[in-house]
């Protein structure tokens, strides 16, 4: 299931899943015309999931740039909705869902001719108080390898820095191994999370403590529902671990099917400390070296 | 004193009883008839016993017991009692594993004690026995009571390093409390238990002791104390004593943790709110 990805897509999944900051209009134009011209041009289908922006702006500012937009819609080749009307229609965000969504939407990409999907996501709908919105860290987290490592799907997360606080931003394009557009961090640690390159799993970076609990939750939540036989959590360059996430881990390890093991790479010295106080929360993890 | 579990006499099964007398004796001979006696007893019962005793007294115990003393626990509390808020814990565990089969803790008694030790052990012990006498404690007091007559005032360092700190600073937090242990000679081991105890109780005082807290952290001839303040109020004198689950969402280990990752753990409650001092040897 997590094999080469189809030959159309050409790139990498690791460069086909990006994180895309911009504060303004002409940044914000300058990385939709780049990417909705690379699809035209290789005959790919361009789906833009607006949240904030007027749909129609999308298309005039394709056309201010020299894309014909309007035919591009009449032939199917360009499909602008809004999250509203489409993945955010249900109750609520639902990250499972959203992985039968993106197969569907490139089976119908393929089946209307087009050579692959590209798609754009505007995603400050996640710092509202959307129910399920609080899924979107385990969501970015898990499409790698659910999504990008098994279809010829290429997507540009919309980060407005403008829309979203600041921590929240670091984290969730932290969670893409592919980033674009400037970065505004303030420097302040913090727990990033970021799926493997080769392999299912995640590298942890930063400090797992009380302040970062939303993150480590988030994280444990991406592990237990990897479908991957196994899925590899990579702590090598953690700073810190607390036993709160610790225990999130030991928990998700214990939600996962039978036999597929979380194997933590690189565990701390606290980790093997708070294993000699809990033995119990090894059960389930494969902790190398141990 | 031997503190020990056992079934009221004649009782159904489930009707146990929790018996906690103190022993006090002048002579070895009498030490080990009391208190071998009760051993012996309970293990030719097939009563699970933990014998908890200073090493000394651990090897004069089983050299006269011998294969009498059946499969006993014994634990040397020169090592297990290091940090008095272990204790309790390392009780539970033992009662707790053999809760189907009343067990018997044993622990220390207390030989020709001075009248303040005495008179503690009046206070902390509803029965005092003696050779060839058991009679109720006049002095026995409810152990919260004793608990906050134990809540007074520690001594002021001379000049710690202050750290205010809110949830956002607590991984800056970590850091310098991290870097300052390493720098005062924390072997990498202890340095490891240092940073997840301070890790516990800063934040601790972000999440129940009202959102902020101030960490003082300071060196003694032997060891390195962090200091935590904040305005959290202790419900439970007792807690940390008894091992959580680890897998609790509603937490609850970090008290527990402190006391096995410190070599000694002081709680205060003044008016103001909580102080818990934490304590790591340097050796």
């Amino acid at each position: 299931m997590h094999g080469t990805p189809p030959a159309a897509t050409g790139a990498a999944a690791a460069d086909r899943h990006v994180a895309v900051e911009y504060s303004g209009h002409d940044e914000w134009a300058e990385h939709l015309v780049a990417f909705v011209r690379a699809g035209f041009d290789r005959g790919e289908q361009v789906r833009y999931f607006a949240d904030v922006t007027d749909p129609g702006l999308v298309a005039r500012t394709l056309a201010d740039h020299g894309l014909d937009a309007e035919d591009a819609g009449r032939r199917g080749q360009l499909v602008v909705a809004t999250a509203d009307e489409t993945y955010l229609a249900g109750a609520r965000f639902d990250p499972d869902a959203m992985m039968g969504l993106w197969q569907e939407a490139v089976d119908t990409a393929a089946a209307q001719g087009f050579r692959g999907l590209r798609a754009i996501g505007e995603m400050s709908w996640g710092a509202r108080d959307i129910p399920g919105a609080e899924r979107l860290l385990e969501y970015e987290l898990r499409i790698h390898h659910e999504v990008f490592a098994r279809l010829p799907l290429t997507a540009w997360c919309f980060y407005d820095r403008r829309l979203l606080p600041r921590d929240d931003l670091r984290v969730l394009a932290g969670a893409h191994l592919s980033r674009s557009g400037t970065a505004a961090y303030d420097g302040t640690p913090g727990l990033t999370v970021t799926p493997l390159k080769d392999c299912p799993g995640f590298r942890v970076t930063g400090s797992a403590g009380y302040e970062s609990r939303r993150v480590a939750a988030s994280a444990a939540d991406a592990l237990a529902a990897s479908p991957a036989g196994s899925v590899t959590l990579d702590l090598s360059v953690l700073d810190h671990l607390g036993i709160a996430a610790l225990a999130g881990i030991a928990a998700a390890s214990r939600r996962r099917p039978p036999a597929s093991p979380v194997r933590l790479q690189g565990a701390p010295p606290a980790l093997h400390r708070m294993l000699e106080l809990f033995p119990e929360l090894g059960e389930g993890l494969e902790v190398a070296g141990r | 004193m031997t503190t020990y579990t056992r079934p009221v006499p004649g009782a159904a099964e489930e009707g146990r009883a929790f018996h906690h007398p103190a022993l006090f004796y002048t002579t070895q001979e009498d030490y080990l008839r009391e208190v071998g006696g009760l051993i012996r007893t309970e293990a030719a019962r097939g009563r699970p016993v933990l014998v908890a005793v200073p090493g000394d007294r651990l090897t004069s115990l089983r050299e006269t017991l011998g294969a009498e003393a059946g499969d006993c626990t014994w634990t040397d509390m020169r090592q297990a009692g290091r940090n008095p808020g272990r204790v309790l814990s390392l009780l539970h565990e033992f009662a707790d594993r053999h809760a189907d089969r009343f067990p018997v803790i044993v622990g220390i008694a207390v030989r020709s004690p001075t009248p303040s030790a005495a008179a503690l052990a009046h206070r902390t012990h509803p029965v005092i026995t003696r050779p060839g006498d058991v009679r109720p404690s006049p002095g026995y007091t409810d152990p919260h009571a004793v608990c906050q007559d134990c809540d007074a005032p520690l001594p002021e360092p001379a000049d710690p390093l202050v750290l205010h700190f809110q949830e956002r600073d607590l991984s800056a937090v970590r850091d310098t409390a991290g870097k300052w242990a390493q720098d005062a000679g924390l072997s990498p081991r202890r340095h490891t238990d240092w940073l997840l105890a301070v890790n516990e109780a800063t934040g601790n005082s972000v999440r129940h002791g009202g959102g902020h807290g101030t960490l003082r952290l300071w060196r003694t001839a032997d060891a390195v104390v962090a200091e935590i303040r904040d305005r959290g109020r202790l419900t439970d004198p007792l807690v940390g004593r008894r091992r959580p689950d680890p897998l609790s969402p509603a937490g609850g280990r970090g008290v527990w943790m402190m006391h096995q990752l410190c070599d000694l753990v002081e709680v205060r409650t003044p008016s103001s709110g909580l102080i818990v001092r934490l304590q790591v040897t340097l050796a």
